[in-house]
């Protein structure tokens, strides 16, 4: 896993509560350049806990002399991004990840449909760059609940093919309107609450489209719940999960090396296998299928957790 | 640091030769006496000084000839370098790794100069003095994977993900151990690996495919694998097999150790920035039995391995039908004491 | 069928009429598939995202159409292909490239240039074809027994 170790040069709100971060190197190297759509991981130590939280790069991806994102305050989540609003400012070091990518471009698209709600505007960010370069059509459609908090209004072009819809202004997406009659070879990319995911998912399939066309991007951080406990296989070590902590940090915490890459339960990378469960785990994860989650011999330790006497993972 | 440049073909009159210090810096694929597959995979760059695993892309004193080699191939073939359309931008990631490695690992050979998206590269050893700018395709003769893969050792694929797979979608091959770019283009990890014996049953693939979805930016990897080829010949295609094919059967116990070639790709995997594709360069490195016999414990380990090897693997490889001459041939080496673990000479 | 647009190769006597009875919105009718590609093009030009493709007939109908597809922007998971006829295999020559149809023994001969080629398992979408690869290149003249391909 590559980190880098950067400077915060600026930190500004965007609407009450989205806040934009700037990044640079502290010596003033440049960065590497990165494609349309990809993430970084923030490092956020607070007392014993590191939490880590993944969020989409706004930036211009060729841009090599900072990095951008953009951080929505939630405040029902473990404190994540509470952390990023209260506790970061212009001048600290943070460390974050290199660059990573789930949600590219498809560059053989005829033409791009991009469909986003409240903060999932953030990948579309970085993706325009490339989306101009491609000289191919696109849409972007931009769903916000009021223009106050349409925190991406000030980063869009101003431009025929940019929608935003305002549903307080009385102005909601069509998705059956926005889909239907597309070219062939078009792609749709969806980044927004998981309802809007799904709505754009079954619209597509309702009008045929295969599932290889149509793109999606979740924003989930682990939920917080109550502490447990768990043993490691091969050493007998117990280690306990903190309640505003996941599984994937406290094992983090413990030097457990655990490989890992989204953190928000998509990518299948940090998947663990359980060698014992008594009790119930609580998969938040996209990851494993219904039938891995009954059988309870797998977990996802970055948005899961577990409630009962014993769970042995086998590390 | 002056390198030598050998004057040597490749085809025809076959007069490749490799200096004593390539026989000692040749990438010995076996680390034991025996062979299996296996994953095998490590970071790369990284490794002793002088070894070909020292810099991102090694350049040896086969540089030009093999660019020379090259040129002929593609003159003949046009189809052996494909890039479908999609692919443009890997194709500018992948120019942009090879020049600044190249310039920043052999300064006095390369010279990169950019300003802004005005590059201006110098490639001494091949005699070539350009100016372009980066991701503008007009400023440049051809596209950007061809233009620079022109200028580097080895063969390329440029793999596209999507669907939680990978897709061969560009490459410049010219070098392979027998598979057609022109037929496997556009098809998927397990479409063009479909032809590989019982690697299928063992999840070899699977496992394989997971690994390359996970390879980051700036975290790149190495493997190495091996076939045997008759003569020193880079184009051993599918395409051009009528005419190489008939060479395997001259072998015979009186020049099987200067006819036949160990024949090591040493395979890196990339994670291209802009483009999000995998770069999979397979450089290909030819050493004689004969040569490889003047390193004691290679001329051992080679002999056991060749003895106890698979037949099918054997078959697959390419030399199931000279098996016994070599493996003959190699017994004169092998006096039965054991050999240091790892792949490097004593 | 209202929402179909039907294209029959070298149809059979009365096909063209029971089609017909079906009612597609549009019938047409292509001698041989030289002919139904530059049609097909045209008729996949008006279609639009949600556009399913069905291909039924022998491997070298589908190979050819389905590649032409892809290329015009059909993704590969809207189709669905359907193999009826003859088991004769479409067959590239990797030597030089040409394309012979209608391959039903192993080995064959090239129609274009003539090497002796045997079948090799490995198909590629995008040509819609089978691999042809000399089959006596290290041993010329020395030629297998010809079998029949099997399904």
């Amino acid at each position: 896993m590559n980190k880098l170790t950067l400077q915060v040069t600026k930190v500004e709100p965007l609407s009450p509560l989205v806040k934009r971060f700037r990044f640079e190197d502290p010596n003033g190297a440049g960065l590497p350049v990165f494609s349309g759509g990809a993430h970084i991981t923030v490092e956020m130590p607070e007392g014993e806990i590191i939490r880590r939280n993944s969020y989409s790069l706004v930036s211009d991806p060729y841009d090599g002399t900072g990095y951008e994102i953009a951080v929505r305050r939630e405040d029902t989540g473990r404190g994540g991004s509470r952390y990023m609003h209260e506790k970061v400012s212009e001048g600290d070091l943070i460390t974050i990840s290199a660059p990573k990518n789930m949600f590219q471009l498809d560059l053989r698209a005829r033409k791009h449909v991009l469909i986003a709600g409240g903060i999932g505007i953030t990948p579309f960010l970085s993706q325009l760059r490339q989306l101009d370069m491609e000289q191919k059509p696109f849409e972007l459609h931009y769903a916000a609940r009021s223009r106050k908090e349409a925190a991406g209004l000030a980063l869009l072009p101003e431009a025929a093919h940019v929608h935003v819809h305002i549903s307080d202004e009385g102005a909601r997406m069509d998705l059956g309107d926005i889909l239907d009659g597309q070219p062939l070879g078009t792609h749709v990319y969806t980044c927004g609450p998981e309802g809007l995911i799904k709505a754009v998912a079954d619209q597509a399939a309702r009008l045929n489209w295969p599932v290889s066309s149509v793109h999606s991007e979740a924003f989930t951080s682990p939920p917080p719940g109550e502490p447990f406990t768990v043993t490691i296989a091969s050493t007998g070590q117990a280690i306990t999960v903190k309640a505003n902590q996941s599984l994937l940090e406290a094992l983090e915490e413990a030097k457990v090396e655990i490989d890992y890459s989204c953190r928000g339960g998509a990518c299948g990378r940090c998947e663990t296998h359980v060698s014992s469960c008594d009790g119930r785990i609580l998969h938040n994860d996209h990851w494993l299928s219904e039938d891995e989650r009954a059988a309870q011999t797998k977990i996802m330790p970055c948005m899961s957790r577990f409630r009962g006497a014993t769970l042995e993972l086998d590390l | 640091m002056t390198m030598q440049f050998n004057d040597e073909t490749f085809r025809g009159d076959y007069t490749y030769f490799n200096t004593p210090a390539a026989v000692q810096r040749f990438p010995f694929p076996f680390d034991q006496d025996s062979y299996m597959y296996s994953v095998n995979i490590e970071r790369h760059p990284g490794g002793p000084k002088g070894t070909p695993f020292e810099f991102a892309f090694d350049v040896d004193e086969h540089y030009v000839a093999e660019m020379k080699d090259r040129e002929i191939t593609l003159a003949g073939d046009p189809m052996r370098c494909q890039s479908l359309p999609h692919m443009e931008l890997a194709g500018w990631d992948l120019l942009e790794l090879i020049m600044v490695s190249k310039a920043r690992d052999y300064p006095d050979l390369f010279k990169l100069h950019r300003d802004g998206n005005q590059w201006h590269w110098i490639n001494k050893p091949l005699d070539i003095d350009k100016t372009f700018t980066f991701l503008d395709p007009t400023t440049l003769p051809c596209g950007p994977m061809e233009y620079i893969t022109r200028q580097a050792q080895g063969d390329y694929a440029l793999l596209h993900e999507r669907e939680g797979n990978l897709w061969l979608d560009a490459g410049m091959v010219t070098s392979q151990a027998d598979w057609s770019l022109d037929f496997d283009v556009g098809m998927n990890f397990f479409e063009w690996h479909a032809p590989v014996p019982k690697a299928k049953k063992m999840g070899v693939f699977d496992k394989a495919l997971k690994f390359l979805l996970a390879v980051e930016q700036d975290q790149p990897y190495r493997r190495l694998n091996w076939t045997m080829t008759v003569n020193p010949r880079l184009d051993t295609s599918p395409e051009n097999y009528h005419k190489w094919g008939p060479e395997k059967r001259t072998i015979t116990p009186k020049n099987v150790g200067q006819k036949q070639f160990l024949r090591v790709e040493l395979q890196t995997f990339w994670r291209l920035p802009r483009s999000n594709a995998i770069a999979f360069p397979i450089r290909c490195y030819l050493c004689s039995l004969e040569d490889l016999a003047t390193v004691p414990k290679w001329g051992r380990r080679l002999h056991r391995i060749l003895r106890e090897i698979d037949p099918d693997l054997a078959d697959y490889k390419g030399f199931a039908v000279n098996q016994a001459t070599i493996v003959d041939y190699l017994s004169q080496f092998d006096d039965g004491a054991p050999t240091s673990p790892g792949i490097f000479p004593d | 069928m209202d929402q179909a647009q039907v294209l029959l190769v070298a149809p059979e006597a009365d096909a063209e009429a029971r089609m017909k009875s079906l009612q597609p919105r549009g019938l047409h009718i292509a001698p041989d598939l030289d002919a139904a590609g530059p049609l097909f093009r045209q008729l996949l030009g008006t279609a639009r995202m949600g556009t399913q493709l069905f291909l039924a007939g022998s491997e070298g109908l589908m190979g050819a159409l389905s590649a032409l597809a892809v290329a015009e922007g059909l993704p590969l998971d809207a189709m669905q292909m359907e193999h009826r006829g003859t088991v004769a295999r479409r067959m590239q020559c990797v030597h030089c490239k040409g394309v012979t149809d209608n391959v039903t023994t192993d080995p064959f001969t090239c129609s274009h240039c003539g090497l002796t080629l045997f079948v090799r398992d490995h198909f590629s979408r995008r040509l819609g074809a089978f691999q042809g690869v000399c089959v006596d290149a290290e041993t010329p003249g020395e030629i297998p027994d010809t079998v029949e391909i099997r399904p």
